[in-house]
């Protein structure tokens, strides 16, 4: 089988095309999983498997770790934000538009 | 290069940190996502909508002057073209706006009209008679005055009986003591003999309180056999109410007995609106839910909005007015080209009157509402569709720029997904304890009550409880472990390093003079110790030579 020069070229700007149509579809699934996210009812599916660790363990062990989990969880998420805020602001590519911000800001 | 790779990084960031966070915080639940520049035709519509709902409810609260109430309504449409560019902002509130937000709107809508035009109906119906009208009766009037005792009207006032008989009476307050009752019946401009009456109102005493405010009611009855007069004085200062009937019996007269009797059919009585339901029976919602509008496409929302039909809504909506105003008429009087049929009787010329200036109210008010109308239509089908057939056909290359949007989808995903996880954290102990997992296992769960009831023997306690407090013990040990560390670390100080020192310290204290070092090394050793020691060195100790220190093997 033989292509010339052109076939070849279209072929290619084919392939290029279908590759670029794909993008739509899969923004259109992302859009679609965002809104699934955002409605979906992830405490109903835990509730089962929660529930019976809480019925089996007791309330007061349930309460005390689910407790020190959450406190560890927000302490975890305040250093991560600290650390994050400390990158931004110490990162050289953030430097100018802090300068200009500060500019525009007054600062 | 540089420059534009900087530009779109930056205007990344910016969305980002404007538009996700913000949104998610807020809960909005639409397609916020979604492009913003293609929702034009859908977003004029629901503009228009809530112009509509607004501008009426706006005059509804505010106007009641119709000029100003339209201008506003333009000049609020004509607003809300100024700021289409952000219609990704408004699409939330739009959407909520017509699914629950429209129905409330209306019914305000139509609570208004209804206590409008009871105010307009209570002027239009007179009060009650104070007495009912008695058999072979064939002449009523009935009076009503309000206000000061002696500015009362004391003219004849003349009722018409039929066949040239007319009946004259009047009030008049002489001598300033007490109300007298002047009747008199007349032929052709002549009292006829015995048919005159003059009698004090005995049951009230005017005396000084001719200047009071009050309120007179009374009726006037003539029949073949009597003259009966009823009558009624409330005065508002001293709050007291005082009735009487003057009663005069006459002797029948030729000519009269011709004339017919008044039934009771002939006194119309207007019913209060509150009688009289509106139906409210339309579909005034689109039958659709904001979970079912999320992630559709411009496409596929437009099919389901006409699936329920988008326009017959508004249509509805905008007739809205219209029909409660046409509803709100008793069934049996119509009104047509200002004329209103229905009412019989003299009695009601003032009604005739009243309601002609009313229906010519209405008719005003139908007028604005069909230029509104007319208006809103023009709005939605613009005669000329904005840029969406020129230009050049891109193909699929303009699908291109979909690669930034996934990539914007992909972390406002990620982001999402950690907040729900936080909020799913949160809400965590929100769930009550349950045995959904041994439905299908009862054994299973009949073992664990039993273990969790059991007592131990000799001591009142299960093993449930003798779990849980090994669990605190073992959690607080871990607790204050933790904390120790925090506070090694806190001040810098390496625990295993200090135990070391502090068991280093404990030897040289308990066996110095038992094991002495044999050798140098041994003797660095020992006078490091001795410098570690946190009372500092021991100064007698370090001014000793070696052989002093260590002995014959120094």
């Amino acid at each position: 089988m033989t292509f010339n020069f052109l076939d070849l070229f279209n072929m290619f700007l084919n392939a290029i095309g279908d590759i670029i149509a794909n993008f739509s579809l899969v923004r259109a699934q992302l859009e679609l999983a965002l809104a699934n996210i955002n409605t979906f009812d992830f405490t109903g599916i835990i509730t089962p498997y929660v529930g019976t660790i809480r019925y089996v363990c007791g309330e007061l062990i349930f309460n005390v770790t689910i407790r020190t989990i959450q406190i560890a969880i927000f302490i975890g998420i305040a250093k991560a934000g600290y650390q994050l805020v400390h990158m931004l602001t110490s990162s050289a590519l953030i430097e100018k538009p802090m300068k200009i911000l500060k500019n525009f800001i007054g600062l | 290069m540089k420059k534009i790779k900087k530009i779109i990084a930056i205007i990344l960031i910016i969305q980002m940190i404007l538009i996700s966070p913000l949104s998610v915080y807020f809960g909005v639940k639409n397609n916020v996502y979604a492009e913003p520049f293609v929702l034009t035709g859908l977003s004029m519509k629901f503009i228009a909508t809530v112009c509509a709902s607004l501008g009426i409810l706006a005059f509804i609260t505010e106007n009641m002057d119709f000029e100003d109430f339209y201008n506003g309504f333009i000049e609020f449409v004509e607003d809300v073209k100024g700021v289409l560019d952000f219609q990704q902002d408004l699409i939330s509130t739009i959407v909520n706006a017509i699914i629950t937000s429209t129905k409330i709107e209306i019914l305000t809508i139509v609570e208004y009209i209804k206590e409008y035009f009871n105010s307009i109906v209570e002027e239009l119906v007179p009060e009650p008679d104070i007495v009912e009208t008695y058999p072979g009766v064939k002449a009523i009037h009935n009076r009503n005055y309000e206000g000061q005792l002696d500015l009362i009207e004391t003219n004849y006032i003349e009722v018409e009986i039929g066949n040239g008989y007319v009946l004259n009476y009047r009030l008049d307050y002489q001598t300033g003591i007490k109300f007298k009752f002047l009747a008199n019946v007349q032929y052709n401009g002549t009292t006829v003999d015995g048919y005159s009456i003059n009698k004090w109102l005995t049951d009230y005493p005017l005396g000084d309180k001719r200047t009071d405010d009050a309120k007179f009611m009374s009726k006037i009855q003539f029949s073949d056999e009597s003259i009966i007069f009823d009558w009624i004085l409330v005065n508002y200062k001293t709050n007291q109410m005082f009735e009487g009937n003057i009663t005069e019996e006459i002797e029948p007269l030729i000519g009269l007995s011709d004339i017919p009797e008044l039934s009771t059919g002939d006194e119309v009585t207007i019913p209060k609106i509150q009688s009289t339901p509106i139906s409210l029976a339309l579909p005034w919602d689109l039958d659709i839910d904001t979970e079912d509008v999320l992630g559709l496409d411009e496409d596929s929302f437009l099919e389901m909005i006409n699936n329920e039909s988008l326009e017959n809504y508004l249509d509805r909506l905008l007739d809205l007015p219209k029909s409660v105003t046409d509803s709100i008429y008793p069934p049996d009087i119509t009104i047509e080209d200002g004329e209103i049929s229905g009412v019989e009787g003299t009695t009601w010329d003032d009604v005739l009157v009243e309601g002609k200036e009313h229906t010519t109210l209405l008719e005003r008010i139908a007028d604005r509402i069909d230029i509104i109308s007319t208006d809103i239509k023009k709005f939605f089908n613009p005669d000329t569709t904005p840029d969406d057939d020129n230009g050049i056909d891109w193909g699929n290359f303009k699908n291109f720029f979909d690669i930034f949007w996934i990539f914007y989808y992909l972390i406002i995903i990620a982001i999402l997904l950690l907040v729900k996880f936080l909020a799913v954290v949160m809400d965590i102990l929100s769930i009550p304890a349950n045995t959904a997992l041994f439905d299908s296992y009862p054994t299973i769960l009949q073992g664990i009550n039993y273990i969790k009831g059991l007592k131990v023997g000799g001591f009142n306690i299960t093993l449930q409880q003798i779990f849980e407090y090994m669990f605190m013990v073992f959690f607080f040990i871990y607790i204050v472990t933790t904390l120790q560390k925090l506070y090694h670390v806190f001040t810098g100080v390496e625990r295993q390093e200090l135990r070391h020192n502090q068991r280093d310290i404990q030897i040289d204290k308990t066996s110095f003079s038992n094991e002495i070092p044999s050798n140098i090394y041994n003797k660095k050793i020992y006078d490091n110790i001795i410098m570690r020691d946190p009372k500092g060195p021991d100064e007698e100790y370090m001014n000793l030579s070696d052989e002093e220190k260590f002995g014959r093997d120094g």
